[in-house]
């Protein structure tokens, strides 16, 4: 098998992981729903704090591991400079954000639970799995 | 130390290792290729200087999110990232906050 073939495989791998992750988040960002007066409880603070244990352990080396094979590929695969490569890297680019605003957003959300979370929050979930599935068309079509 | 300047200390660290390989693709990889006719310098560098870059924008992001840094401090640096030893002027600025 060639390395091309091992950096393509280790690539899907990480991104599945990283991918879950974001989609993780998403959803407890959205399931936490706290506004003015609220309380979090015990057991709602301890899942907050091992969701962003894993995301730390699990979801964000994933990431950052999905971004350096990704453009190991790039390199090796001799792709820049392609359209779908360029609307992937947008693609990917505003995931990675949406990640970083999540995490933040939920640790804040623990911590301060009376502060209101921004509206476009509740749609995270859906960013989290429509932003992939383009990626997997632009990577598998390359329009 | 605090989480806060955790991330802060986090940031400096990222400013620092992207303009290294910034500068490191601008001044030696570019040079190499066009004057030397070494074009696996630049393949070498540009994905090291894409990953640090990246990392550095995510880092921003996530400490502008859980407002370790004004969003006008994260924009500044992320365009720092941008000009060669630019991000040296990031990692002093964020030295002295």
């Amino acid at each position: 098998m060639t390395l091309y073939l091992w950096l393509k495989a280790l690539h899907a791998a990480a991104v599945l992981a990283w991918v879950g992750g974001l989609v993780l988040l998403g959803v407890a960002t959205v399931s936490v729903r706290l506004g003015p007066g609220a309380v979090v409880l015990p057991h709602e603070k301890g899942l907050v704090h091992a969701l962003l244990r894993w995301d730390r352990r699990v979801t964000v080396p994933a990431m950052f591991l999905a971004w350096a094979l990704g453009l190991a590929l790039v390199s090796r695969g001799g792709w820049f400079g392609a359209h779908w490569l360029s609307a992937k890297l947008l693609v990917v680019m505003g995931l990675s954000g949406l990640h970083g605003v999540l995490a933040a957003s939920l640790r804040r959300r623990i911590d301060s639970p009376g502060e209101p979370a921004p509206r476009w929050i509740r749609f995270a979930p859906v960013l989290a799995v429509v932003g992939p599935g383009v990626v997997a068309l632009l990577v598998i079509l390359k329009p | 130390m605090s989480q806060e300047s955790g991330w802060v200390s986090r940031l400096r660290l990222l400013c620092l290792l992207e303009a290294v390989t910034l500068v490191a693709l601008v001044f030696v990889a570019v040079p190499l290729k066009h004057l030397a006719g070494l074009p696996s310098a630049v393949s070498v560098m540009g994905p090291v200087h894409g990953f640090a870059f990246l990392v550095l924008c995510w880092a921003v992001n996530h400490a502008v999110a859980s407002r370790d840094i004004p969003p006008r401090a994260g924009w500044r640096l992320v365009l720092l990232a941008f000009v060669p030893f630019g991000g040296f002027h990031g990692w002093a600025t964020l030295g002295r906050r």
